[in-house]
């Protein structure tokens, strides 16, 4: 920011009449807003990131519940049954694609409970 | 730029956006009365303002730090303005001249002179109002932000030379529409 010192002969008279108006100040809790529509994009992002990670595995778990629902059934009654007695033969089969589906749904509900996290301490702040 | 402007910008680079909140704090004041004396209405400026500093957040890697920072932002503002009075052109309704209620510095030589001084600069603001946006931007970079020439230009992104036409015919229009709101009075 530079001081006018050197203004043109026209400008004077005006900018003298100029240099009187106070600045307007900026509306209450303008620094808040802006701040909370960065944390909002932010937390955007995080949400489609969360539904990029669930989306897919919920649709092969879903799949899987559908297709092979009497197994899951049976292979649950089996750990149960392990658990509940003293013998040690349940037996249950669980493919490499579930335990990667399960972990995206790990991911993305991490990535999520984040994102509620950062808008709750963010309506938190505002409010206050 | 200060050197708390730098480190500022560096540390939003690095990741900290709560620094970010320090340059909306410091330039948030300038930015938004630019935005409200290009768009008349304290809403639109207010909402001008806050795109300036989203803008500016998601562009910040494209700054040059050896620049100042104000010019840079001014002109994020100065186009973010321009462009919403653009888009309400046609449905603008000129703002009255209690739609902006000016402050003005207190006048040591007493109440009478600060009326008319008062009267003066509601003029002189009511006649600003009905110039052009363009001209509205410059001026209020020029008089009421206190840039040099070369920092207008670089706020609103022109040429020097077409800087200097702009203020010069604005201060023209400027003078006619004050000479015309006179006459008008007087009748």
């Amino acid at each position: 920011m530079s001081s006018n010192a050197n203004l043109d002969a026209d400008e004077v008279a005006l900018d003298e009449i100029f240099a009187r108006v106070r600045p307007t100040p900026t509306p209450f809790g303008f620094r808040d807003r802006v701040m909370a529509r960065l944390q909002e994009r932010r937390v955007l992002w995080e949400w489609i990131v969360a539904a990029l990670f669930a989306a897919p595995s919920l649709v092969y778990l879903g799949r899987l519940v559908i297709v092979h629902g009497q197994d899951f059934i049976a292979a649950i009654g089996n750990v149960m049954t392990a658990a509940s007695s003293q013998t040690s033969d349940a037996f249950f089969f669980v493919d490499g694609l579930t335990v990667l589906a399960l972990a995206f749904l790990g991911i993305a509900s991490a990535v999520a409970a984040h994102a509620l996290f950062v808008s709750e301490t963010r309506t938190g702040r505002l409010a206050r | 730029m200060t050197g708390a402007d730098q480190e500022a910008v560096r540390r939003v680079l690095a990741g900290d956006t709560g620094a970010f909140a320090g340059l909306v704090e410091r330039y948030g004041g300038r930015v938004y009365n630019i935005a409200l004396r290009i768009t008349n209405d304290p809403d639109a400026a207010a909402d001008c303002a806050q795109e300036t500093f989203i803008r500016a957040y998601k562009a910040l890697h494209q700054y040059d730090p050896s620049l100042p920072l104000g010019p840079w932002l001014y002109r994020i503002a100065t186009n973010a303005s321009l462009n919403h009075v653009q888009r309400w052109h046609a449905h603008e309704s000129p703002v009255g001249d209690e739609g902006l209620p000016e402050k003005v510095e207190p006048d040591e030589a007493g109440p009478e002179s600060s009326t008319l001084r008062r009267e003066e600069l509601d003029e002189v603001l009511a006649a600003m109002r009905e110039l052009p946006p363009h001209y509205r931007a410059a001026l209020a970079l020029r008089h009421l932000q206190q840039l040099s020439y070369q920092e207008v230009a670089d706020s609103l992104g022109i040429p020097l030379g077409t800087v200097k036409t702009h203020l010069h015919r604005a201060r023209a229009a400027l003078k006619a529409r004050l000479a015309a709101r006179r006459k008008e009075r007087e009748h």
